[in-house]
């Protein structure tokens, strides 16, 4: 009897401490946050910390998928330009002021206010006058959305546009407390001014060293978030990164240095997490200058590059070969198959050599021409990788290394010839990549124009059908990778490392893992 | 001395002025601008941007409008970290690296002159070699080697001391809570002062080992004097003077020039805002830093100056 009493007083008290111990995660981010204005960020280093702050109507669930947020249901109207959210019941910022829809309406317009500067306010252009009021052309208030009760939120679209979901959940997407950013102005974001509607609230903020995350009591599904505290630590140097994460510093750490992978691979296996992102590492050919402007000359280095090889030898650890430029961990679309990947390496050098001679290139008359690449160690690697498997084709390709910078510069001026360049897309979805493709978007730099292509683009961005739009940007891939406009090489994977007492933890290519899914059972 | 001291004070004014404006229009020359890194923005997008930041003014009409914030003691807002000012940036960056800079630099001084005094006594004997052998070691390796190796030991193996940042961590700050706060600086302290113990104990050594062989010293020598006498007061006061004219420079390179060791133990201070904002184009946040750095090396000059007349009677401050 003393014994059972015994065992169950000490049941009862070990349950209590354990329920009073705060439960604190520390995650690596990759740098000090911009900003935490949503509206204002440019994205990576602050996206992290918004995503536990900040709801969105639509959020993302424990396996990265785009999922309702604030809103508890929506409509949307059968030509697919009206969308209604029903917000859910009882909805309150995290110092007790109701949410309405008229906060997300002040939100939106703020976006698009030409002085707010948002980057990403073109995100959201295709909400009707969204693109006319960013340039100044017209009143915030005639911008499509409105609020028909404090409850509902209806946005108008100009065409049909089913990213517009996914756009929801992430930066311009999230609501900002009206009331507290007219009092404090550029101020709101600091510690004690700051007021979120999300799973936390921002709690401290130490410059260069961590913002710290606190549970918001009031948020509606507060009842099952089980973490307590957050802290985010901006970690820029790899090793560091690391170091911190073996010592236990770090629960979860965002990348390691690329020469530790065989390491961790023996040591850490359990911890080291890779997996398929939304980024894809290509070069461009300048389609508008020769020698580019030959697609044979295009089609024979294309054709040359082995893909799996280089993915091998090059240890791209978890990066898959690429032959388009949609990666295939875009579900909703099925990815393009190239021809040329099927074959076998012998016949592509063939036909690579045919193509050009065919083109008047030869031993007497080389192909020319500078690859040019920014400097990083990885695409040093890379580019001398690629010269090699050109030289039995009797190409002259000249090496040369630029700042990122001047990479971004020479892509906008059309100043190059070959140049490596990467994409990493905001949005699990064809069109992110594929728009910047038609002849007028301003992202193309290649000089690629092609009526067929920008056709079966503007079908696809003007259906409300999901199966006919995916059927649509598909052609359009075709039309772009059977021009060899462009030259894929591999599709991105995110390096993660995650110790094994934090729980729920799911890859994604969205790299969404937000604080509120995930459970912390630390060994004691 | 005094008039002196003016003097070098009214000169300064002038010079900062010539340093902000070559650094302003310098930094316009490099390639690229504060946005041109996030690919895929739309020119309008980017217009607006500017138009916010003054950017999409002519630059000598930027210049102006900057000089006029300078002169009433405003840095402007920081373009990359939008949340806080430049001068809120130095206000919370400075005292980090003054505090481990000045720290290194202090403790840097008193081995490595200590080191070059005991190799310049036993010069050419075995303790010579030895010290300089480790001096040199010292120089030969860099602090991005240094810093992570010392993590590594004390931090991952031993778990003695915190890897990163400014807080208290590792067994050391548990087991002793009285001396956490100060665990976190033990590394980054060392990492920065092995360097300068190097330089300061190689030059203490040379200029020490010339001062020692000089007629005055035979002659104090001869007197009868007492050799830590000769030593301390005769031949030391002239031997620092190389160390004095190094240290002036050094104190304003250390402390606002700490980027390896600042970067590696993601410390909060000034080095990194310098490199981040040179890596972004962060205009405003790179001159204010540029005027910070500029007006700590004058007045180390000046401190050093005014030092050689005490140190060195031949010297006279006002001439």
């Amino acid at each position: 009897m003393f014994l059972r009493i015994l065992i169950t007083a000490i049941w009862i008290i070990g349950a209590v401490a354990s329920a009073n111990a705060k439960v604190v995660f520390n995650r690596g981010s990759s740098a000090e946050p911009d900003t935490l204005d949503p509206h204002k960020s440019s994205g990576n280093t602050a996206s992290i910390v918004l995503a536990d702050l900040m709801l969105g109507l639509m959020s993302s669930d424990a396996k990265g998928d785009v999922v309702l947020g604030a809103a508890e249901s929506y409509t949307v109207s059968p030509d697919g330009l009206v969308y209604t959210f029903k917000l859910r019941p009882g909805l309150k910022w995290s110092d007790g002021t109701p949410l309405t829809a008229d906060d997300y309406v002040y939100s939106f317009r703020r976006v698009q206010d030409p002085t707010t500067a948002s980057r990403y306010a073109q995100w959201m252009w295709a909400i009707k006058n969204a693109e006319a009021i960013n340039r100044g052309q017209m009143p915030l208030e005639s911008l499509g959305v409105r609020a028909i009760d404090a409850r509902t939120f209806e946005m108008t679209m100009t065409v049909p546009n089913p990213v517009i979901l996914e756009t929801l959940t992430s930066l311009t997407g999230y609501p900002v407390p009206r009331h507290v950013v007219e009092k404090f102005g550029q101020e709101w974001t600091a510690p004690g001014n700051m007021v979120s509607n999300g799973a936390y609230v921002l709690k401290e903020r130490v410059p260069q060293t961590r913002v710290t995350l606190e549970k918001n009591p009031l948020f509606y599904d507060a009842a099952n978030v089980q973490i307590d505290e957050v802290n985010f630590f901006p970690t820029e140097n790899l090793g560091t990164a690391l170091n911190r994460f073996r010592a236990g510093e770090l629960d979860v750490a965002l990348n390691f240095p690329a020469e530790q992978l065989e390491w961790l691979k023996t040591n850490m296996p359990k911890e080291l997490h890779i997996a398929p992102n939304l980024g894809v590492y290509y070069f461009l050919f300048n389609n508008a200058k020769p020698p580019f402007n030959d697609l044979r000359a295009r089609k024979a280095l294309s054709m040359a590059v082995d893909r799996e090889g280089m993915v091998d030898k090059l240890a791209l650890n978890g990066a898959g070969p690429a032959y388009s430029l949609v990666p295939p961990v875009v579900t909703t679309y099925s990815v393009y198959k190239a021809k040329i990947a099927s074959l076998p390496m012998t016949e592509r050098m063939a036909e690579a050599k045919r193509l050009l001679a065919e083109a008047g290139f030869g031993p007497d008359n080389p192909l020319k021409f500078t690859l040019r690449y920014d400097t990083l160690e990885e695409n040093r690697k890379m580019a001398i990788f690629i010269a090699a498997m050109w030289r039995p084709l009797g190409v002259a390709v000249e090496l040369a290394n630029s700042e990122f910078r001047d990479i971004q510069r020479r892509a906008r001026t059309g100043d190059y010839e070959f140049m490596r360049f990467a994409y990493f897309s905001p949005f699990a979805d064809a069109s992110a990549y594929l728009n910047l493709y038609r002849s007028k978007d301003a992202s193309n730099y290649t000089g690629f124009s092609n009526t067929d292509y920008d056709r079966f683009m503007s079908a696809a961005n003007s259906t409300g059908d999901l199966a006919q739009r995916a059927a649509f940007m598909r052609q359009a891939e075709e039309v772009l990778m059977e021009n060899y406009t462009i030259m894929p090489v591999y599709h991105y994977a995110g390096r993660r490392l995650v110790h094994q007492y934090v729980k729920g933890w799911v890859d994604n290519p969205r790299n969404q893992n937000l604080s509120r899914y995930l459970t912390i059972e630390r060994p004691q | 001395m005094l008039s002196f001291a003016l003097k070098r004070l009214a000169i300064a004014a002038p010079t900062l002025f010539i340093i902000v404006s070559l650094s302003f229009f310098l930094m316009h020359t490099a390639p690229g601008g504060p946005f041109d890194a996030e690919a895929n923005l739309e020119p309008q997008i980017i217009a607006n941007l500017k138009a916010a930041y003054d950017l999409d003014k002519p630059l000598f009409q930027q210049y102006l409008i900057y000089l006029g914030k300078v002169a009433q003691g405003e840095f402007g807002p920081s373009i990359r970290y939008q949340d806080r000012s430049v001068t809120q940036l130095i206000a919370t960056g400075l005292p980090v690296s003054l505090r481990i800079g000045l720290s290194a630099i202090f403790i840097a001084a008193m081995i490595g002159i200590s080191l070059g005094i005991t190799a310049a006594l036993n010069q050419n004997k075995t303790t010579d070699y030895v010290v300089m052998g480790v001096a040199m070691t010292g120089i030969a390796v860099p602090s991005f080697v240094l810093a992570p190796l010392m993590t590594l030991i004390f931090g991952v193996i031993l778990k003695l001391l915190p890897i990163a940042t400014l807080e208290p961590g590792g067994s050391l700050a548990r087991t002793f809570p009285a001396i956490a706060p100060l665990t976190p600086y033990i590394l980054p302290i060392i990492a920065l002062a092995i360097p300068q113990v190097a330089i300061i104990s190689r030059l203490t050594r040379g200029a020490m080992i010339e001062v020692l062989r000089q007629n005055y010293i035979r002659t104090a020598r001869a007197k009868g004097l007492a050799e830590r006498r000769v030593v301390w007061r005769h031949a030391l006061q002239a031997g620092l003077l190389p160390v004095v004219s190094y240290l002036g420079p050094a104190i304003a390179g250390i402390v606002t020039g700490a980027v390896v060791v600042e970067t590696i133990f993601q410390l909060p201070g000034m080095g990194r805002f310098f490199v981040q904002g040179a890596i972004n184009r962060d205009y405003p946040l790179v001159l204010g830093i540029v005027i910070i750095f500029a007006t700590a090396v004058i007045a180390m000059n000046l401190i050093v100056d005014l030092l050689y007349g005490v140190l060195d009677p031949k010297v006279k401050a006002g001439d």
